[in-house]
């Protein structure tokens, strides 16, 4: 009768402890998942591919720019965050195009697919080695969404055991600007 | 020699009891799953115009169908006098990541055969083809659709809603997703004429 007892205890045993072990082990996702590599607005951060540097972050209600010849004026239900930052491949040519705003609230914006052929967009175009590109990332999220954000960039939306920057970014943004001019921000 | 025998006789055929009794219940369970799905009723909850919809990653709300001789919102009339079926609708990324398979929220559904396949999707805000939608951010919607040269213009549009549902942790790689995209609800929108040439 105890040896009954003691084999429902260790298949006990064993269910809770694969039950636990599935539960609390890191799913494959996660350990194939990105590298993360942290740092601050202004920080120059070197990943595997390139390196990222930003700069300054802007609010908008409307944007204005100027692609194939036409004036396109953009707004927003929510508002447009713009990152001003320094992109550069290192060390080989490469393309960053997994530009994410991280919430707070953990939502995933990628950067808006709605400025194509806007000047000095980031991420579309490939970067060189040794020849830095200057631009601007656009992303457009709701207002309750722009507080306490991260940037994340990386080379790919979904990088998988490759480096993620991850920029942390002011608390505080101050109100959008009504209307930002792309062709005219100060990008030195 | 005799006992040996027996208890060997035992452990064989409870054995094959147990093993026998897993195959029945899982044979009972399929079968029962598959008779319930047989048994359910093929009738979706009716989705009135303009309300909206929670359908797993999208809230929709459908809004007018009409026919119309532009093949985009800002354009000018086909030039050789094409129709086209436009529908408006509201829709919303409920995820929490930005997304563009918005084109597989809703089918048409009985399928008509005026209709050619892969309409185009219109962000009403730019007047120009929508390629992402943002988490939280619902946005005015045209989708275009070209008539067949020569068919006869449907009297009504039915659509059936898709709704999926959201697992944290998928059963291949542990990772979040949306999944069993199945209809959840059907509306039926009269199509109007063709608006009047200026």
């Amino acid at each position: 009768m105890s040896s009954v007892f003691a084999k429902l205890g260790a298949l006990l045993i064993a269910a809770l402890l694969l039950a636990g072990m599935q539960r609390f082990t890191p799913g494959y996702t996660e350990i194939t998942g990105p590298i993360p590599l942290k740092g601050d607005l202004g920080e120059t951060l070197a990943g595997r591919g390139f390196t990222v540097r930003a700069d300054k972050v802007l609010l908008a209600e409307t944007l204005r720019f100027k692609a194939y010849g036409r004036e396109v004026e953009r707004n927003s239900g929510g508002v447009f965050a713009l990152v001003i930052a320094r992109l550069e491949a290192q060390p080989t040519s490469t393309t960053v195009s997994g530009a994410i705003w991280l919430s707070a609230q953990g939502a995933r914006f990628v950067a808006s697919p709605r400025f194509q052929g806007a000047p000095r967009l980031l991420g579309t175009d490939r970067l060189e080695p040794s020849l830095p590109q200057r631009g601007v990332f656009i992303f457009e999220v709701p207002r309750e969404a722009v507080a306490g954000a991260t940037l994340l960039v990386a080379a790919s939306r979904w990088p998988r055991l490759d480096t993620q920057a991850e920029i942390a970014l002011p608390v505080t943004l101050g109100t959008p600007a009504p209307l930002i001019d792309l062709g005219e921000l100060a990008y030195e | 020699m005799t006992v040996s025998w027996l208890a060997n006789l035992r452990q064989a055929v409870s054995s094959k009891l147990t093993i026998g009794i897993g195959g029945l219940l899982a044979l009972a369970i399929t079968s029962g799953q598959s008779l319930l799905e047989a048994l359910e009723p093929p009738v979706l909850p009716a989705l009135a115009t303009g309300a909206p919809l929670d359908a797993g990653r999208w809230r929709i709300a459908l809004h007018e169908a009409r026919l119309t001789t532009r093949s985009r919102p800002d354009g000018p009339p086909a030039p050789d006098g094409a129709q086209f079926l436009a529908l408006e609708l509201d829709i919303a990324n409920r995820s929490s990541e930005t997304d563009n398979t918005f084109a597989r929220t809703f089918t048409v559904d009985p399928p008509i055969d005026a209709l050619q396949p892969n309409p185009t999707f219109w962000l009403m805000r730019d007047k120009a083809m929508l390629s992402a939608l943002q988490p939280g951010l619902p946005e005015r919607v045209r989708v275009i659709w070209r008539l067949a040269p020569g068919a006869t213009a449907p009297e009504r549009l039915r659509l059936v809603v898709n709704g999926e549902t959201f697992k944290p942790r998928d059963n291949l790689f542990a990772a979040p997703g949306w999944f069993n995209r199945k209809p959840i609800a059907a509306a039926t929108l009269p199509i109007a004429a063709v608006e009047a040439r200026p």
